[in-house]
């Protein structure tokens, strides 16, 4: 498959709030947002995977100085998720500067602004 | 295969900072002819050019600099090419020109780099500069600066850098500046203090951890060595160049705490030249933000991994130090104009290395290093220069 229609894919399930990545036929490797050839081993035949959402804060950052498009929900709490199936991905984070440190089990949550679902996470358990 | 026999027979460049009243041809006319004027060569004799320029389409509503510059130079008729690799197109401009005359095809080339960004406001060159990142990170938000904050964080955590150690990187590259005329920040001293207490951009980094937003252009002249002999005094010669790429999703990179492509550019720069890291005399080193100078410092294996923070401590990469860094200022105090920055750094280097670096002239030193990165670290270059 090629990567546009990989990459469509991804978005169409995301937007039926599902996370779904690809796996490597050849060496197994997991990735979240797709790549038309494997960086790992250079194949290109992937399997699908559904990862559950639940993953572990690698780092993160406050950012204040945002796009101009974010403007109105500056600061961005940003975070790099690893996700329990493996493969990261980064996203916004809904959590509190108190609740933010490395390591920190987070899930996902599918956020609807302005008619676009974005992918985030939250502290697991978390509101 | 080995370099040989490139040299570089001129060097200009305008002042860096918000300059008011300038246009692109402006700016390229100055650092151009100042170029020419330097290298005692006649315009007829240049016969090629590279452009750099990161975004004048965004910035400027202007495409089409090759032609133009051409043009405003008065040389309608030669050719002229552009690179592009982010903020380090400007360092790619020179690799490009270095192998366009090792091909034996021209013999002078004339590469300008010129950027002019404060015709947009903060937040619209802040999402222009954004659209360096992948198309994901693009769609979350996500600028270089949240990038380098990440990668800071994992440094702290996991390689003893500090707070304090980021700020000094500014305290010294501020205070290099202040010797430098042509430098954005020519008369700011920074303290501690003042970066402790600049606002935060992207936890853990603050405002003073960040280059401006700089307006500038600077040129220089790669020539053959059959070329040289005929009008050059001081040839400064091009010893080793090495570029490399990265995964460009920092999500997607195994190594997500320092820059693997500096690495990589850094590895086959010094083999090019036959050269190891000791044989440094002074380098200038991609400092957009703090953490970037140390980082990469170690990525070129000048420190081990964790250790150039302390380095910067005891005072070895200041000025007066046994390894100096970013004379110049660094893009952090003498400024970032995206496209002239990389040639900026190698037009440092050769002031250096031909004694006629003014008041910040560093004595004594015979070889250097110019290290320029684009995104965050997508792309790096590595060029080494020595005297003859």
């Amino acid at each position: 498959m090629n990567d546009k229609s990989l990459i469509q894919e991804f978005k169409e399930n995301l937007k039926k709030r599902k996370l779904i990545g690809t796996k490597c036929r050849t060496c197994g490797s997991i990735g979240v947002y797709p790549n038309s050839q494997c960086r790992k081993c250079g194949n290109a035949s992937f399997e699908k995977v559904k990862f559950s959402g639940k993953g572990t804060l690698i780092t993160y950052t406050i950012l204040h100085a945002v796009p101009l498009r974010f403007k109105e929900n500056a600061p961005l709490v940003i975070g790099l998720v690893e996700l329990e199936e493996g493969g990261r991905i980064s996203a916004q984070l809904n959590a509190s500067q108190d609740e933010l440190s490395v390591g920190k089990k987070l899930e996902a949550i599918f956020q609807e602004i302005d008619g676009r679902i974005l992918l985030k996470f939250k502290p697991l358990g978390g509101i | 295969m080995k370099v040989e026999s490139i040299f570089i027979t001129g060097v200009g460049q305008t002042k860096y900072g918000k300059l008011e009243g300038q246009s692109l041809s402006s700016l390229i006319y100055e650092a151009a002819s100042m170029t020419l004027l330097d290298a005692s060569i006649a315009r007829s004799q240049i016969d090629a050019i590279v452009i750099s320029n990161l975004a004048s389409n965004r910035f400027n509503d202007q495409q089409n600099l090759t032609a133009l510059c051409a043009d405003v130079l008065g040389l309608s008729g030669t050719p002229a090419f552009r690179t592009g690799a982010s903020s380090a197109s400007g360092a790619a401009a020179i690799q490009q020109a270095v192998m366009m005359v090792k091909s034996g095809m021209f013999d002078n080339v004339l590469v300008i780099g010129v950027e002019l960004m404060n015709q947009v406001p903060t937040d619209v060159s802040t999402s222009i500069l954004a659209n360096s990142t992948h198309p994901w990170e693009q769609e979350q938000g996500i600028t270089i600066p949240a990038l380098a904050a990440m990668c800071t964080r994992l440094n702290m955590l996991h390689n003893g850098l500090t707070r304090e150690q980021l700020a000094l990187v500014a305290v010294k590259n501020h205070k290099n500046a202040l010797l430098n005329p042509l430098a954005h920040f020519h008369h700011k001293k920074v303290t501690i203090e003042d970066v402790m207490n600049s606002p935060i951009i992207a936890d853990p980094l603050r405002l003073y951890d960040f280059s401006p937003r700089s307006d500038g252009a600077a040129a220089i002249i790669i020539s053959s060595g059959k070329s040289v002999k005929k009008f050059c005094e001081q040839p400064i010669r091009i010893t080793g160049i090495g570029a490399a790429t990265d995964v460009f999703a920092y999500m997607d990179r195994e190594n997500l705490i320092s820059l693997d492509a500096t690495r990589l550019a850094a590895e086959r720069a010094f083999k090019t030249a036959g050269m190891t890291q000791k044989e440094i005399d002074i380098l200038e080193v991609h400092d957009a933000f703090t953490p970037l100078e140390l980082v990469n410092l170690e990525d070129m294996c000048f420190f081990e991994r964790g250790s150039a923070g302390k380095a910067l401590e005891e005072g070895i990469t200041e000025r007066e130090g046994q390894l100096p860094v970013n004379v110049s200022g660094g893009l952090k105090a003498k400024g970032h104009p995206v496209g002239a920055t990389g040639i900026g750094q190698v037009l440092e280097l050769t002031l250096q290395l031909r004694n006629e670096a003014g008041k910040r002239q560093v004595p004594g030193v015979e070889t250097g290093l110019a290290h320029a990165i684009g995104g965050f670290g997508n792309n790096a270059f590595v060029t080494i220069l020595s005297v003859q």
